[in-house]
């Protein structure tokens, strides 16, 4: 099929990724006064703004109408093809004629050609042996949320412009150019996204998924938002230098296979005494499969070498998946946000330096994991009470039970009665790293408490929850002592409460199978109460009226003539009775007496 | 074993006085562990914890020679290729380790008596086989016997914590847990060590202990002796026991007051089984009445009531119930 070639005589301007793009060249530039090179140039849409920032402009493209125009707006031009980079840039420097190299372009080129990588890795030399002149690239996302949307309906529109232009032979992600651009040697200094909230993917007009205001648009947009930040470029615009040396930063073609769990230990240092029975209880685990990040969030050095003493003295069957990460600055999400960047397990599970694991809580997790992929996973645990005694590093008790373990928190999860107020201790479940890695669903690092909530509540919509009912935890509760519940003053609980709702209230909320029958098993359950509220209110409201118009004929009886008239008689009378009860009390009476 | 050696005088101290830390070098210890039908797993963790901390303690000082021996009860032996043994740090750590299958289900006391056989070390280390030692479990419990009046100190179980009472200063209990205790090898030597004939899984520390304390000598409970002890809960937080476990506490229920002369709890309990309604208590009922029968009650011991406690179903105070 031929193209039209003026499908791509664009013209410049604000708002356009050619605008960002000289805005990557009026920062970066290499020197002032020398020649901006464009490499598949078309019709030179940047050109004119090249000259404006008091640069030359050479426009070297393969295509005769674009060369024709620029050649009609007085531009130096050069026709050469970049199948054959080698030859090309030979011609390229022939043309400088020793002309300083001020910056390279590729907009909207790249992916246009079959050797891309040949091509990075050839410019690259060249911008080297020019006076390491920068590199300005515009390139389209594949991976924009609308595309994501239709590949999902079973669509994948190829245009004659755009997005998915009939001519693209390369398809460029954010990781995906990264991988490129560092394996030809180019090190990214800025970049300039061009963003579009609806790209030209965005049709047909009306399709459900793909509206912002349809519930499952929304979803998906939401989805798409968390996990990457390119949901909405539209144009990768980035600026690089030549660095010295390519390096191959190729993603693995198959994942290394990390262990099923790694096990999140938040420390402060200041709990020596548990954080020890917290590693001792890690080390008896039946199932070994998981390792250990010790996340020591701001302690200082005695703190830290102290527990890294701690640690090594563990055999190393243990001591060996074990790693100290340190971590700076941040609440109580920060930590575990940080542990979720470096582990290398399936699934994070977090342990605070108060808790200890039963013999079993990895196994748990392990076989509800495995017989669930995917979904959250969520055992009991035992809460136990006890006190604070003061102690030393190791060389006191540190605490003392007050009470035996108990199980207050339901072994099975209800998600209505979760989305009132937390009832899975920190312990007690697991999520799927790629929860946080993909969807980008990680700790909220604005809230000073909850945080644990707010992830569950989060992972229990797009992941589901699979539970078993059995104790695989033990969750300290301190009489005296500092934990989040005495750390943190009321309000602050009550506005992270506020701020977890509200966070879910934000986006669509996706409720698993079988929930419809729990919520209109709910709403009946209302309706009953409702009903039975009514029906006292209305026996209560006759019983007022009955009750206001005996009053009222009480007062009228108490008003009459012959009422008044009586009321010595009624006095006599009172007089009379007590006088008799006087001379002979009743049994109970006398009873009361002795 | 019990009874070769049973002396029942109260004394101010530790029989001999004897302080094995004070000795020329540090005391020698033994550590000894009874299988029975345990997971290779839970053994390998074991062995691997306990010999960490044997050579932790070795390399402060709190010991010098170490040996292990292993004792094994189930109907075959667990340890056949005995590749574990052969871990490179509990190679390192024992100057010396046996195993011994013994043919027949000797119980916990039976099998830790059999092991007692041949002590020759200053301190016993007797550990469950479903433990994991604390990296600093020896050097913390070595040094409680730092103390002569000390005999026998025990660590802190976690995650379930015994509910067993213990001086908060001073650390006196009444008696130490079987799961995981160190001993004078001279406790052992003048008790006889546990009594097989008369308890074959529970109530055999309690034994123990309070015959090593009519000798004299004070049992102590230390905190910072850490051992995870794989105790599992139910979801209603209770304490997860087998039938076997069942079955012994409740012997143990009648035992331990008739050998510490307090034979009306004993009768109590005894018509508690009997009239329960529940088959298993009312079958060890039976098996008790019969030893009564056949007169082969222990000789009562403690007749003041100086070291046995029995407060409510229990043989000291606790701090805490596992019962509502």
């Amino acid at each position: 099929m031929t193209e039209d070639p003026l499908r791509y005589h664009f013209a410049f301007g604000e708002g356009t990724p050619y605008a960002h793009a000289m805005a990557l060249v009026s920062e970066h530039v290499a020197v002032s006064g020398g020649v901006v090179v464009d490499l598949g140039c078309g019709f030179g849409a940047v050109a004119e703004p090249v000259r404006e920032l008091g640069l030359e402009y050479l426009g070297v493209d393969s295509e005769a109408a674009g060369i024709k125009d620029l050649v009609g707006r007085g531009m130096e031009v050069l026709v050469g093809d970049l199948a054959r980079p080698e030859e090309l840039f030979v011609e390229v420097a022939g043309c400088l004629g020793g002309r300083p190299v001020a910056a390279i372009l590729m907009l909207d080129s790249l992916e246009h050609l079959p050797n891309a990588d040949e091509v990075l890795g050839v410019l690259h030399r060249f911008a080297c042996e020019q006076g390491r002149a920068p590199l300005v690239v515009s390139i389209p996302n594949v991976t924009h949320v609308d595309l994501g949307i239709k590949l999902l309906l079973g669509r994948f529109d190829m245009t004659p412009t755009g997005l998915l232009d009939r001519t693209h032979v390369r398809f460029f992600s954010d990781l995906g150019l990264d991988e490129a651009m560092g394996a030809a040697g180019w090190f990214e200094i800025a970049r300039k996204d061009f963003e579009l909230s609806q790209s030209d993917q965005h049709f047909p007009v009306g399709t459900v998924a793909l509206e912002a205001a349809s519930s499952l648009g929304q979803f998906l947009r939401e989805v798409r938002a968390s996990a990457s930040p390119s949901a909405f470029v539209n144009q990768f615009v980035r600026a690089y230098l030549p660095g010295p040396s390519p390096t191959l930063r190729t993603l693995p073609a198959v994942p290394e296979q990390g262990p099923f769990l790694s096990v999140l230990v938040r420390t402060q240092g200041k709990r020596p005494h548990t954080f020890v029975e917290t590693l001792l209880s890690l080390a008896a685990q039946d199932c070994a499969d998981f390792e250990v990040l010790v996340l020591c969030h701001d302690v200082n050095a005695f703190e830290r070498a102290r527990i890294e003493e701690t640690i090594g003295e563990f055999h190393p069957a243990f001591s060996g998946r074990v790693r100290v990460v340190e971590v700076c600055g941040g609440g109580r999400s920060r930590p575990l946000n940080v542990g979720a960047v470096e582990a290398a397990g399936r699934y994070l599970a977090v342990l605070d330096d108060d808790d200890v694991a039963l013999g079993n809580w990895v196994g748990e997790l392990r076989g509800l994991a495995e017989r669930h992929p995917g979904m959250v996973v969520r055992i009991g645990v035992a809460e136990q009470w006890v006190k604070e005694l003061p102690g030393a590093w190791d060389s006191e008790a540190g605490y003392e039970p007050v009470d035996r373990p108990r199980c207050p928190y339901p072994m099975s999860f209800d998600l209505l009665e979760h989305l009132q107020e937390n009832q899975t201790p920190p312990s007690g479940f697991a999520v799927p790293r790629s929860l946080v890695t993909d969807l980008g669903q990680g700790w909220d690092e604005s809230l000073p408490v909850y945080e644990d909530w707010d992830l569950l509540m989060r992972a229990a919509s797009v992941c589901g929850i699979a539970d078993a009912p059995v104790v695989g935890a033990l969750y300290r509760r301190w009489r005296v002592g500092e934990s989040s519940k005495t750390a943190h003053a009321d309000h602050e609980w009550l506005a992270a409460k506020a701020s977890v709702v509200s966070k879910l209230d934000r986006a669509p909320y996706l409720l698993g199978r079988g929930f419809v029958t729990q919520l209109r098993l709910a709403a009946n359950e209302r309706s009953d109460l409702e009903n039975r509220l009514a029906g006292t209110e209305a026996l209560a409201a006759v019983l007022n009226t009955l009750l206001g118009e005996a009053r009222a004929q009480v007062a009228d009886l108490r008003g009459s003539t012959s009422w008044r008239l009586t009321a010595p008689f009624r006095r006599a009378g009172r007089l009379l009775a007590i006088a008799r009860r006087r001379r002979h009390p009743t049994a109970q009476s006398r009873q009361a007496a002795t | 074993m019990a009874g070769a050696g049973d002396d029942t005088t109260p004394r101010e101290a530790g029989p001999s006085g004897a302080d094995p830390a004070s000795s020329v070098g540090p005391p020698s210890l033994r550590v000894q562990l009874v299988l029975y039908r345990n997971s290779q797993g839970a053994i390998e963790r074991c062995l691997q914890s306990i010999a960490t901390a044997s050579a932790l303690a070795r390399r402060r000082g709190a010991v010098g020679r170490a040996v292990l021996a292993i004792g094994d009860s189930s109907p075959q032996p667990i340890l056949s290729d005995r590749a574990m043994l052969e871990d490179s740090l509990v190679g390192a750590t024992f100057d010396a380790v046996s195993y011994e299958h013994f043919g027949a289900n000797l119980g916990s006391a039976g099998g830790n008596n059999r092991l007692f056989g041949d002590l020759s070390e200053d301190l016993v280390l007797v550990l469950n086989p479903d433990t994991y030692a604390s990296p600093r479990l020896v050097i913390e419990l070595t040094a409680s016997l730092a103390d002569p009046s000390i005999g026998i100190v025990e660590g802190r179980q976690i995650p379930v914590e015994h509910p067993k009472a213990h001086h908060l200063e001073l650390g006196d209990t009444g008696w130490a847990c079987g799961a995981c205790f160190l001993a004078r090898a001279e406790v052992v030597s003048v008790t006889g060590g546990f009594d097989p004939d008369l308890f074959f899984l529970y109530g055999d520390d309690v034994d123990f202990s309070w015959r090593a304390r009519l000798a004299g000598w004070r049992i102590m409970h230390r905190p910072t002796a850490r051992v995870f002890h794989d105790k599992r809960l139910t979801p209603d937080g209770v304490l997860e026991v087998t039938d076997a476990e069942r079955r012994y506490a409740a012997e143990a229920a009648v035992l331990l007051p008739w050998r510490y002369s307090r034979p009306d709890l004993a009768e109590r309990n005894l018509a508690a089984f009997e009239n329960s309604g529940d088959a298993p208590l009312q079958s060890i009922a039976r098996g008790l009445r019969e030893r009564q029968r056949l007169g082969q009650l222990p000789e009562p011991l403690d007749p003041d009531g100086t070291v046995a406690e029995f407060v409510e179903d229990n043989f000291a105070e606790h701090r805490f119930s596992y019962r509502d």
